[in-house]
């Protein structure tokens, strides 16, 4: 075929094909660009909607917080008020634990077991009674029994029986016996006073 | 569906001419002429205001700016005919840059220019001397840049600029597809310029004329003149066989008693070239009138892939 292929732009101007290769190009360039560009907005959407999600569940939380303190200014406020408290009470079982001879440690589960043991008694009160100047470290306990009990329970007899508690222990004397209302029933309280031994 | 992949496939090719106050565009979808369109503009008009006319057209007839194939007019055009008796065609580009210098009268940097071979004979290996035909087309490149900024301008993007006679030539090898045709002369006619061609086989002589000052038809006689003298050189002094047939196309007020002096004077059938009869055309397309630079842009819309 005599095609005349004339073109006195030829060095001036891209050719048909070569900007068909171009177009093809920037197309398949636009198409990658925008798939990419799509993902990259799908997972900006995801961690936008979580964030969302964050600040209703932050929301919620502060809102339930001013529900159950609404005296506190704030959390933080509320945070750092508690953790002081936690400083105090720490600070205080640590004196107590100063305090306290090293064998009240292994001997107050086996104390409450032994109270516990009694007919119907209840361990009402325990408290260590240091005592003031240089006399033997006291423990003081209550146990609680219904006031229509006919026998008084064998604590002291459960007591001197028990061979570790012998050891650790002194003496156990009675103390006081009394009645009261607990709960609408009338109860007795009956302390008692064990001293360590030295 | 279908549509859009014939979309994708066919490039949809324009064929812009901007000559003798006409703008003419032939819009070419899949090989098939789908529009034809047309401005005048003032001939006193620069190129801004040609290319606000084109933009103007194109936004009005909305036509693809992609792909426009253009045809550069100019007096400085250098068109000329070459025969070497032996050359390599390693050594047929510098040879042909210095005929463009000594023509042109510019250093070869500042000229743009491209040929067409005659391949009339086995084309041999590059470096082994033959004789070589065809034909030089130069231009100075300003001027070639200007055209494109002038298209550019206009919102279009050129992909081939080409000369009148290439387009004239292309339009008659679409036409003729690989039909063996006997040695004709096309002969386009605008207002001002005329293309003449002596076509056989797979060789082409061009001449390009131009009516100084007047339109073609208060100097027919010396397009008349030309024509044969045209004719004759072909045959006598460049011993290709002689012509058989004139095809002539364009537009020239009285071209009937222009044809029947043609014929008289060459003794030669002549014969009109009904361009757009002989054409596919797209369901869609209208035209209103005939336009007196449709050949060119026409051909220049035409595109080899479609043949």
């Amino acid at each position: 075929m005599n095609w005349c292929e004339i073109n006195l732009a030829r060095d001036l101007v891209y050719s048909a094909r070569k900007r068909k290769r171009i177009y093809w190009m920037m197309i398949f360039y636009l198409c990658a660009a925008g798939g990419l560009l799509t993902i990259t907005a799908g997972f900006a959407t995801q961690r936008i909607l979580e964030g969302f999600d964050y600040h209703k569940l932050a929301v919620r939380i502060q809102q339930s917080f001013t529900d159950a303190n609404p005296y506190s200014s704030s959390m933080p406020a509320y945070a750092e008020n508690l953790n002081l408290n936690l400083q105090k009470n720490q600070r205080a079982v640590k004196a107590l634990d100063r305090a306290l001879p090293d064998k009240l440690h292994t001997a107050l589960p086996l104390i409450v077991s032994v109270l516990n043991q009694s007919d119907n008694g209840v361990l009402h009160r325990l408290s260590f009674s240091p005592t003031s100047g240089t006399g033997p470290h006291e423990l003081a306990f209550s146990i609680r029994v219904p006031a229509s009990q006919q026998s008084p329970p064998e604590i002291v007899q459960n007591w001197q029986n028990d061979e570790i508690l012998r050891r650790q222990f002194s003496s156990i004397t009675p103390a006081t016996t009394h009645r009261e209302k607990i709960g609408g029933k009338e109860v007795l309280i009956m302390s008692y006073k064990a001293v360590f031994r030295e | 569906m279908s549509r859009y992949k014939n979309t994708l496939s066919h490039e949809q090719v324009i064929g812009l001419d901007i000559n003798d106050g006409q703008i003419t565009a032939a819009w070419f979808h899949s090989g098939q002429l789908k529009r034809l369109a047309s401005r005048d503009y003032s001939p006193e008009a620069d190129d801004r205001q040609i290319a606000r006319v084109v933009r103007e057209m194109w936004h009005r007839e909305r036509m693809p700016t992609r792909t426009v194939q253009t045809c550069l007019h100019s007096q400085n055009l250098l068109i000329r005919y070459f025969k070497y008796e032996n050359i390599s065609r390693e050594e047929l580009p510098n040879v042909l840059a210095l005929e463009a210098e000594e023509a042109l009268q510019c250093p070869i940097h500042q000229i743009s220019l491209d040929w067409q071979l005659n391949l009339n004979q086995p084309v041999a290996p590059k470096n082994v001397t033959q004789k070589l035909s065809g034909t030089l087309v130069a231009a100075p490149k300003q001027k070639v840049q200007q055209h494109l900024k002038l298209i550019k301008a206009a919102g279009l993007y050129t992909v081939n600029v080409h000369v009148s006679y290439s387009a004239l030539i292309n339009l008659y090898t679409w036409l003729m597809q690989e039909q063996d045709a006997e040695p004709v002369c096309l002969i386009n006619i605008t207002l001002n310029t005329a293309d003449i061609i002596m076509h056989s086989g797979r060789s082409n002589y061009p001449r390009t004329l131009f009516s100084a000052g007047t339109e073609w038809k208060q100097n027919t006689p010396y397009l008349l003149e030309n024509i044969q003298n045209a004719l004759l050189y072909y045959h006598l002094k460049l011993k290709h066989p002689p012509i058989k047939q004139i095809l002539l196309t364009g537009q020239l007020s009285g071209l009937n008693d222009f044809l029947t002096s043609l014929s008289d004077q060459t003794s030669l059938p002549v014969k009109e070239l009904d361009v757009l009869s002989m054409l596919p055309i797209d369901k869609a397309f209208s035209c209103k009138k005939q336009l007196s630079n449709q050949t060119t842009a026409i051909s220049l819309g035409l595109r080899k892939e479609y043949s």
